[in-house]
């Protein structure tokens, strides 16, 4: 109480001031009065001294409603002082809800009962309310009401908190035991040696047992005796119980609990151990159904197993980057493209590691590499042609082709790209290929296809003697032959491409076949061939592959030939083989250039080739038919000093020699 | 007589060429390479020159460049055979001094027509 310590005037004669029952009528005139009243009487001395002592609350008061006389306890507990006590009907003072009841309370006074215990509330000064508990009774004859009073405020208020407290508990107790029945996570308890202590409704139903059938039992054994696997599961090993041994909780998430069924699921549960003063008594169990998280997860773990198979076995190589371009990952192609292992160009950029050129072979900016399209445009790009070339960790650099799309997440957000990057240094090879023989093709066809015409045209439109339209006729006749020449070849290589090419081996009379060839070359053109051949045995091999290779071999041979060129062809044996030779006095060509000789299209890149015209396909035709026959082919040459063909094919008997 | 030169190495185009302006009063050579097309040009002067492009050893482009850098055959007439009709072949042969081309295949009719072409031209000039 903030003004119960001061005093009404400051006097410390206050302290001692008497009352008696002469001064009554003087107590109307206040204080002062009663100071002087104190030199009067020394028989109400002592009770005047009680009334000052006194820590309870003492007073008079008239039946009017006004306080008489107060004793100080009053100033201290309520702060007002004696004359603003007395100025007022004591009414005012009193909690305006206790005031009925407090003026019921008076007026029973009145009658001449007496209060034995009464509870109001008096306002202090400050405002705040001191709860007071009554003793009073009345001189019906004087009209006055002796009253006592007691502070209960403390007591009210440890009241409250205790009921507040209790009020609190139960509340608390309901509000758990509702959350222990409302979750759907399964909650028990166990003690110390894993006996279940108490189990909520969602954890017995989700084990199919009744509460009562839990709570007693020991859980490890009931429900969590054994592994996924059905295997044993020991209760020294479980975590439950070790978490109480050793006071540390545990989650788990990749054990079974077993129902009274016999059937099993996943859950995950985590064990709480609790102490009391200091010891574990037990611990506090909750688990969660975890099988449907457990299938969810088995199929994302089953897509990532096969997207990760995809990645690992495509022959591309395929970059995913963030949104950056950072890059987060490459496959196992990747790392073998480009020559950096995986671990070293994770988090770098892409267009760092990846150098890209354009078709001028300026560096491709970041910005505008296909990976970067793909993010700024959410939408699957691709690159055309054989523009891209690309750096790799050696320098070295190759045309590919890219592909690039971007990654979404779940909300369609763009969060990166995967680029695929495709060697296409064959595609591109095929591709010149192919445009070479589209335009030796159409080159070799030029010319029979002139000459047919023209002749064809002077033979209608002039009036040509005999003698001239045989010769035109006859130049038709031949090229037309060239054309079939030239479509038996094309065909030829497509049937040795897709093995459909039929063969028919039987002995052979080597060189009697190469005269017949010879022959025919004879009859078309005056030519210097000269012929060398050792007595050998039966070579064993197709005709028809052996007059055509005899044919391309000596039609090369004739035309790389200078005018009155020398061509010789010659055959020996050699061990179990005979060896065939057909050698020019040409141009000859270069070791690189002979290497490349048989592959198909190919053609020596020299002017006088190019002038000459051909397909490129003669030697690979012919290579490829010696081989199929069981022999070999190969080539010497040197530049302008001629070339020599050897080819050889097995003797059809070994050791039977020609007669 | 008016001479003409015909290059080729194809025989049959040669014996065509031959065939169809057998009759159009014309003394007529042949060349089966580009050598031998320069060594003919410069011993007889030929009025024109049918010139294969495409020919071993030296090609019909530099046989014609030969023949309009030396002021004693610049004034040779050259036609040039193409093969095909390509841009870049007609830009070489135009750069090479060439007065016309002629792409094969070909009809006679069509090439005594541009050789009466030539002539008449020439005869204005």
């Amino acid at each position: 109480m903030r003004s119960g310590l001061g005093r009404p005037n400051g006097s410390p004669i206050e302290m001692t001031k008497q009352r008696g029952k002469e001064s009554k009528s003087d107590v109307l005139k206040g204080g002062d009065l009663l100071i002087e009243n104190t030199a009067s009487g020394t028989g109400t001395l002592d009770h005047d001294r009680f009334f000052s002592l006194s820590l309870d609350m003492l007073c008079i008061a008239d039946v009017r409603g006004y306080f008489k006389d107060l004793n100080p306890a009053w100033e201290r507990v309520l702060g007002w002082t004696h004359e603003e006590l007395l100025a007022s009907p004591f009414i005012e003072f009193v909690h305006p809800e206790d005031r009925p009841a407090t003026l019921a309370e008076t007026a029973k006074l009145a009658t001449g009962a007496d209060t034995v215990w009464f509870e109001n509330r008096y306002r202090c000064k400050d405002d705040s309310y001191r709860w007071f508990a009554w003793r009073a009774t009345a001189s019906v004859e004087d009209q006055l009401i002796y009253a006592i009073a007691i502070d209960v405020t403390d007591q009210k208020d440890s009241e409250a908190r205790l009921v507040n407290l209790l009020d609190r508990e139960r509340r608390l107790s309901s509000d758990l035991r509702l959350l222990l029945e409302s979750t759907g996570e399964g909650i028990y308890g166990v003690d110390i040696d894993g006996r279940c202590t108490f189990v909520n409704r969602a954890a017995a139903e989700m084990l199919g047992y009744s509460e009562s059938q839990v709570v007693g039992s020991n859980f490890h054994l009931l429900a969590h005796h054994s592994r996924p696997d059905g295997s044993v599961y020991l209760i020294e090993d479980c975590p439950i119980l070790r978490a109480i041994r050793t006071g540390e909780p545990c989650r788990v998430d990749d054990e079974v609990l077993w129902r009274s069924d016999r059937s099993s699921f996943f859950v995950e549960y985590a064990s709480f151990p609790f102490s009391e003063v200091g010891i574990i008594r037990g611990a506090v169990v909750t688990f969660r159904d975890i099988t449907e998280r457990k299938v969810a997860e088995g199929a994302i773990l089953a897509e990532r197993n096969r997207l990760a198979a995809t990645l690992a076995s495509m022959a591309e190589g395929a970059v995913i980057t963030d949104l950056e371009g950072q890059i987060v990952s490459v496959n196992p192609a990747m790392e073998r493209l480009g020559g950096w292992l995986v671990d070293e160009v994770q988090g770098r950029p892409f267009a760092d590691v990846y150098p890209a050129f354009d078709e001028k072979g300026q560096l491709i900016p970041a910005d505008r590499r296909l990976l970067s399209k793909a993010i700024q445009s959410r939408q699957a790009v691709t690159s055309r042609g054989y523009s891209i070339a690309f750096l790799t960790r050696d320098g070295s650099r190759f045309p590919v082709s890219v592909s690039a799309a971007p990654i979404l997440d779940a909300d369609g957000e763009v969060v990166g790209a995967v680029s695929v990057i495709r060697d296409v240094s064959f595609e591109k090879e095929v591709d010149q290929l192919k445009s070479a023989l589209i335009s030796t093709v159409s080159h070799e066809l030029r010319t029979p296809l002139t000459m047919i015409q023209g002749f064809s045209e002077l033979l209608l439109t002039r009036d040509l003697r005999e003698q001239k339209s045989r010769e035109a006729l006859e130049q038709i006749k031949v090229s037309a032959e060239r054309l079939s020449r030239l479509i038996e070849n094309l065909l030829s290589v497509s049937r040795i491409e897709s093995d459909r090419l039929a063969m028919r081996l039987v002995p052979v009379d080597l060189p009697g076949l190469v005269e017949e060839v010879v022959a025919a070359f004879r009859q078309e053109q005056d030519l210097d061939l000269q012929l060398s051949f050792d007595q050998m045995p039966l070579v064993l091999a197709d005709r028809d592959m052996l007059v055509q290779i005899l044919t391309n071999l000596l039609s090369n041979a004739i035309k790389y030939s200078p005018k009155g060129g020398l061509v010789v062809i010659s055959g020996k044996r050699q061990g179990p083989s005979a060896e065939i030779s057909v050698q020019d006095q040409g141009i000859g060509m270069s070791e690189s250039e002979a290497a490349q000789l048989f592959e198909k299209f190919y053609r020596v890149d020299h002017p006088e080739v190019h002038k000459v015209g051909g397909t490129g396909l003669g030697l690979y035709i012919t290579k490829n038919l010696v081989e199929l026959q069981g022999g070999q082919i190969w080539v010497n040459s040197e530049p302008g000093r001629g070339t020599t063909f050897v080819f050889s094919l097995p003797l059809a008997i070994d050791g039977e020699v020609k007669p | 007589m008016k001479k003409l030169l015909i290059a080729d190495d194809e025989a049959g185009i040669r014996s065509l060429v031959r065939m169809t302006l057998d009759d159009g009063g014309f003394e007529i050579l042949e060349a089966s390479t580009g050598r031998e097309a320069l060594e003919l040009a410069r011993k007889h002067h030929p009025d024109l020159v049918l010139l294969d492009v495409m020919m071993p050893d030296t090609s019909g482009i530099e046989v014609c460049r030969g023949l309009k850098d030396d002021p004693d055959t610049s004034t040779i007439t050259i036609i040039m055979l193409t093969a095909k009709a390509q841009e870049s072949d007609l830009e070489e042969g135009e750069a090479a001094g060439a007065d016309d081309y002629f792409t094969k295949p070909f009809s006679p009719v069509a090439l005594v027509r541009k050789v009466d072409e030539v002539f008449a031209g020439k005869e204005l000039a």
